[in-house]
């Protein structure tokens, strides 16, 4: 111990490690990088910050040094006299705490596990992200870790990081924040997979209220269903079923209508102009008018509930299931109301252009909001014609829309609630959004009934694999009955009949494969940060592909039947945990949350507990805390708990607790008291 | 914080597209029923002036209202409201005079009450560079509505993409809608009825309407302040709003009403503030200094302290929680820390000239925090979820704060050296004296952010499930600690002793600055989320900006001063 004390001190290298000279250049630099490190968090966010700078290699060596750096001056005093007691404890306290964070960091366990109300869950996600792949005949897979770093490289099978795996593939290209488009692309050269025969369309879908980018695959994605309606991919020739409808069967393109005549009922703005109207549903009968603007001042008391307006709309659409404020220039005016009653609330939204479209087809509490005044005469069967033109804004609405309508003996009372049944144009393009919006809007009220089945609005794409051209034959059923049939050109946009909406194809391709193609992205200011994603290079040389996080790809290897995949890596808990309520307080009359508490319960032993913020739960050595929460309109709440197993936990409070008696010990051997009295005990 | 002052229901459409004062839309008139009258600014003006005379305002004060989150008293309400509004308190009166004055003059809409804090956003809307207040009428008059519309929807979409003239677009637009909630009534209608409170409750708006109109009316056709029927009528309005259905959680502060229109008038802090600075120049001034015994001036530290810690108390009893939850809460209790440190060190070393800087540094602490009540916010309004544990936030966050104290101290002792040196004091004489104060405040300093940021790591373990997780706001508090441990480290092995040290405890003061002012105002960034505000940027740089230059200054006057003394010492 002498020896190495007095090496410390005499060595000429050595001694300056011990030294404090090595001590200060040392915290300055940690103050330098971990001030860099809190400027990347601001500008991104804390993942980001992590992986530039505080779960970096770099940055471990650096603490590693400032440990042995604390550690070499520690010894080097040694033999101890009692004037080396503060000091020897304070570093002493701050080894014992650098230790703890290092056990904590290399063997701890910090997991997420997201469960959603009502039901169970015990496995977690932790933040690393693996490369794996299972043959379709082993139960067991295998993985290998993937560090996520921040910038992106290139490989071959020579200097890829996954030397275990390098026999059956290795990774090609690695990007740090990609967004992945999945794609049909024609077949790759030499591809394993057989794909005669198998068709795929690419198509956009462009409405008022929506925008959607889709793609179809006969074998991988033959049919999906996008809000209330079903898209399917047929291989074939549509053939026309006898009594589908007066226009079924043909393929060539409508004629087209004349423009629609511009309406004058509803005032450009959701002003002072728009009377809103109350129906009674069971009786029909108007319970009450009055104007907007009023409403908006004070909410309306009226057939035993109070309506308010939550928020108006000049410009208003529709995306992924919630109502928005777009910007012009066509102007889409709607209200959106809160309908309280009995403390339960509702909501309702109100298009002017579309009166009869409702998020509640049987009335809110047996209420029906309406257009009134001038208004209510929009909603008169012949104006519904023109509504549905109206929407189809662009001039290019078939024929159809207006046959349905005149054909359809609709005689429906202005703002007649139950439109979904109504066979014209417009109405149909309501109800079409009625159910994703009555799911996402309904949250607040459990009691609502389920959105229609989906399969009631039909659009089938119909691919000839022998045809020689890009075209796909576009048929829109209702209930299983033909609305139109078009066949559209690759490029070409098909304006239907429903609620305006455009099809346009973008691309139908014979015998290939759906690919994930990944394209390198910015991170965002205070966002998540995009999925980092692999190409992937099988080592025959049959094919490749990309994997972004969280995806998985079916793969031939030596023959047999794999998949890889890119994903978080989990684990499970050794228990089930049962999510039976998830509260969100508020403070009363505001938004500021009050508290996060999850209800759960413990299957094994049916025992319930309270998880809430600062009150954790402990079991079998994991503490599993409330961290965060998903409440999203129209879905069960779902809480996210992060889950610790901390063997340096108790380390780190040993060495702050020496660290914190270091410090008194100190200061107090520093004082002036404490010299005098160790003077005046000299000199007696 | 500032956003807080909107109420969920003024904003939005009902603002937004309801028609402007001076049409037809309101031709039913105010809430009096008295029709809206347009007229020049300066009459309308003068109308206000003479109403608010009118009013006895302490009749009203102490009625009860809801608001950000608890019950507070109209006086606190009508504070709020106006400085929001007009940037001050009391720019033309009492504010809850100003308050229900605006609601009565039926030429309100036409004072010049909202502040445009932007000299650009007021040159865009057609005003004058120089006009800092505009009135409704005349808001209504420009283009504002369409500038805003658009900036409303990108903050719903994404409040993070919003530069900083277009947050400023959006405050005057709330400070616009809730003037005009104001005048309409909706916003003491609304605050002062509980049933929203209450989902599902039968709402009792229309009752509280009528006793608010009552009172106004009275108000109206009675101009002697105390006449009885005013008297009556406000009695009537308190006492109904005090005895509405109120949530358990907000019962408490019905009986704290009074207290809190107590505190809000007697300015508790603003008093302690003064006597720092009495105190601290009879200790600053060498007359006086010199017939300064110990006892009396521990007396002179006691009494600010006393006054502060009443202060403090009332503000504790008033919430239920620390008072270290917000910039302003942080800074009171910094003045008080660097009060009972210096007083320690004047107990223990006897230095009245350092004595008299520290009282001064506690006065000016003061000062600074009430004097921009806009960014520092003085309220009294609950706190998050996440610091709902007192243990902890009593614990953890004033002791992290308290040693800001502790460093301040060694700050000024660092900064009045360096002016001294500039000054061509002999730095001699008091650099011994001056450094073994700062060593002795870094010491303690060190020693209350380090267990500081362990009782930080600890309750973090215990809620979030981490000890230590890089968040900005426990790096830079460890950033800080680092700081002013290097400087000791660096003077343990003669670095930096005496002047040097002296002259660097202002750089590592700017780590704490950071950690306590950047990490909330500028960065903003992090878990530590519940004290993130904006404003004073600028000033904060231009400190940093005189400091660092102070310093180079200094610095090089000292080297210059030495390697000469040196060359003198070595001739001999």
């Amino acid at each position: 111990m002498n020896e190495i004390a007095n090496l410390l001190r005499t060595h000429r290298y050595l001694k300056y490690l011990a030294s404090v000279k090595l001590a200060v250049p040392l915290m300055v630099t940690l103050i330098v990088v971990v001030a860099i490190g809190t400027i990347f968090e601001s500008l991104y966010n804390s993942d980001y910050a992590k992986m530039a700078v505080y779960q970096t290699t770099w940055f471990f060596i650096l603490l590693c040094l400032l440990w042995v750096n604390i550690f070499c001056a520690a010894l080097s005093r040694w033999p101890y006299k009692m004037h080396h007691l503060g000091f020897v404890t304070t570093h002493v306290g701050m080894l014992t705490l650098l230790v703890g964070s290092f056990m904590t960091s290399i063997v701890g366990l910090d997991a997420q596990l997201a469960i959603v109300e009502g039901s169970s869950n015990s496995t977690m996600v932790l933040p690393e992200t693996v490369l794996g792949y299972q043959f379709a005949d082993s139960p067991k897979s295998q993985i290998v870790p993937i560090q996520r770093g921040l910038s992106a490289y290139e490989a071959t099978a020579d200097s890829s990081i996954n030397t275990s795996t390098k026999h059956l593939f290795y990774i090609k290209r690695y990007i740090p924040f990609t967004t992945a488009n999945r794609v049909v692309v024609p077949a790759a050269a030499g591809s394993v997979a057989n794909n005669s025969g198998s068709v795929g369309v690419s198509f956009r879908m462009k409405s008022k209220f929506f925008e959607v980018s889709e793609w179809l695959h006969s074998q991988e994605n033959p049919s999906m269903s996008l809000g209330p309606a079903k898209l399917e991919l047929k291989v074939g020739r549509y053939a026309a079923t006898p009594g589908a409808g007066s226009t079924g069967g043909e393929a060539k393109p409508k004629p087209k209508a004349k423009p629609a005549p511009a309406r004058k009922a509803a005032s450009e703005e959701p002003a002072a102009g728009n009377v809103i109207r109350v129906t009674d549903v069971k009786t029909q009968k108007v319970l009450g008018e009055k104007s907007a603007a009023e409403i908006a001042r004070h909410p309306w008391a009226i057939g035993g509930a109070q309506i308010k307006i939550k928020k108006e709309y000049k410009y208003a659409t529709v995306g992924s299931n919630k109502i928005a404020e777009g910007t012009g220039p066509e102007s889409n005016p709607a209200y959106e109301f809160e309908v309280v009653k009995a403390g339960q609330t509702k909501r309702e939204i109100l298009f002017v252009r579309f009166a009869n479209f409702s998020i509640n087809p049987d009335g809110v509490f047996g209420l029906r909001i309406g257009l009134g005044g001038a208004g209510a005469t929009a909603a008169s069967p012949e104006m519904m014609a023109a509504h549905g033109s109206g929407a189809v804004s662009k001039g290019a609405n078939g024929a159809t829309a207006h046959g349905e309508t005149t054909a359809q003996p609709t005689n429906l009372p202005a703002g007649h609630p139950s439109l979904a049944n109504a066979g014209d144009g417009a109405a149909d393009g309501a109800a079409d959004r009625e159910a994703p919006m009555g799911a996402a809007m309904e949250a607040t009220s459990p009691g609502t009934p389920p959105p229609m089945g989906s399969g009631r609005n039909v659009i089938e794409f119909w691919v000839d694999p022998d045809d020689k051209e890009d075209r796909a034959e576009v048929v829109l059923k209702k209930d299983g009955k033909l609305v139109a049939h078009e066949t559209v050109t690759a490029g070409q946009t098909y304006q239907t009949p429903w609620m305006g909406m455009a099809i346009t194809l973008a691309s139908v391709v014979r015998g290939g494969q759906t690919r994930v193609v990944a394209e390198p992205v910015q991170p965002t200011k205070g966002k998540n940060l995009p999925p980092s994603a692999i190409e992937i290079q099988l080592a025959d040389g049959s094919d490749h592909f990309w994997l972004t996080e969280g995806s998985s790809q079916q793969v031939t290897l030596m023959g047999r039947q794999a998949q890889i995949f890119f994903d978080r890596r989990t684990l499970d808990l050794p228990f089930q945990m049962k999510l039976e309520k998830f509260t969100k307080k508020d403070y009363p009359g505001t938004e500021t949350p009050m508290s996060y508490e999850s209800l759960v319960q413990l299957p094994a032993t049916g025992q319930t507990q309270l998880i809430s913020m600062n009150e954790p739960l402990k079991k079998d050595g994991f503490t599993i805390y409330q961290s965060s929460y998903v409440l999203e309109e129209g879905k069960m709440p779902e809480s996210i708990f992060s889950v610790n197993d901390d063997p340096g936990r108790p380390v780190k409070y040993i060495g702050a607790i020496i660290l914190a008696c270091g410090i008194i010990l100190f200061t107090v051997m520093r004082s002036d008291w404490w010299l005098q009295r160790n003077k005046e005990k000299r000199a007696a | 914080m500032r956003t807080k002052f909107l109420v969920s229901w003024v904003i939005g459409a009902s603002v937004l597209f309801s028609a402007g004062f001076s049409s037809h839309a309101s031709a039913q008139g105010n809430l009096i029923g008295e029709a809206y009258k347009a007229v020049s600014p300066t009459q309308a003006m003068q109308d206000y002036k003479s109403v608010i005379e009118t009013i006895n305002a302490d009749l009203i004060k102490g009625a009860a209202t809801s608001h950000g989150g608890r019950v507070k008293p109209f006086d606190t309400l009508a504070r709020e409201t106006m400085l929001y509004v007009n940037g001050r308190y009391g720019r033309y009166g009492d504010p809850a005079q100003m308050y229900i004055a605006m609601m009565v003059s039926p030429s309100s809409p036409w004072v010049e009450m909202v502040e445009v804090r932007e000299p650009d956003i007021r040159t865009q809307l057609g005003f004058l560079k120089t006009q800092r207040l505009v009135s409704l009428a005349d808001l209504e008059a420009t283009n504002f509505m369409s500038r805003v519309e658009p900036l409303l929807q990108k903050q719903q979409e994404d409040s993070h993409s919003l530069n900083t003239e277009q947050k400023a677009w959006i405050e005057l637009f709330n400070q616009y809608s809730l003037l005009r909630s104001v005048v309409m009534g909706d916003h003491l209608i609304g605050s002062m009825d509980f049933s929203h409170l209450f989902k599902g409750e039968a709402s009792t708006v229309e009752a509280t309407k009528a006793k608010v109109v009552d009172y106004l009316k009275a108000v109206r056709a009675n101009p002697q302040p105390d006449s009885p029927a005013v008297q009556t009528a406000a009695q009537a309005l308190v006492s109904y709003s005090r005895a509405q259905k109120t949530p358990d959680l907000y019962a408490h502060y019905l009986d704290k009403l009074d207290l809190e229109v107590l505190f809000n008038k007697t300015q508790i802090f603003l008093w302690a503030a003064i006597m720092y600075l009495l105190l601290g120049s009879v200790f600053l001034y060498p007359e006086s200094r010199k017939k300064v015994t110990k006892k009396t001036g521990i007396i002179f530290f006691a009494i600010p302290l006393a006054i502060q810690i009443i202060g403090l108390g009332l503000r504790v009893y008033i919430t239920r929680f620390a008072p270290v939850t917000n910039m302003y809460g942080t800074m009171i209790w910094v003045a008080l820390g660097v009060n009972v440190f210096s007083l320690l060190l004047y107990a223990l070393y006897g230095n009245a000239l350092i004595s008299g800087f520290m009282l001064m540094t506690s006065g000016v602490i003061l000062f600074l925090a009430q004097s921009f009540p806009l960014i520092l916010s003085p309220d009294l309004d609950p706190i998050v979820a996440v610091l709902r544990n007192n243990f902890w936030l009593s614990t953890h966050v004033t002791t992290i704060t308290i040693s800001y104290a502790a460093f301040s101290i060694a700050m000024i002792l660092g900064n009045v050296t360096l002016v001294r040196m500039l000054l061509g004091y002999d730095t001699k004489t008091f650099v011994q004296e001056f450094e073994k104060h700062a060593y002795r405040a870094v010491q303690l300093g060190c020693f209350l952010l380090t267990v500081g940021i362990i009782l930080g790591g600890v309750w973090a373990d215990y809620s979030w499930g981490r000890f230590w997780g890089w968040d900005p706001k426990e790096t830079w508090a460890l950033i800080a600690d680092l700081a002013f441990l290097a400087l000791m480290h660096a003077r343990f092995i003669g670095w930096s002793r005496g002047f040097m040290f002296l002259a660097l405890t202002p750089v590592a003061y700017l780590m704490v600055l950071m950690a306590w002012y950047g990490v909330n105002f500028i960065l903003a960034a992090g878990l530590h989320s519940y004290g993130f505000s904006s404003g004073g940027a600028m000033a904060v740089s231009i400190f940093v900006v005189i400091q660092l230059c102070v310093l180079a200054a200094a610095v090089i006057k000292h080297q210059r001063s030495r390697s000469a003394g040196a060359g003198g010492s070595g001739s001999v």
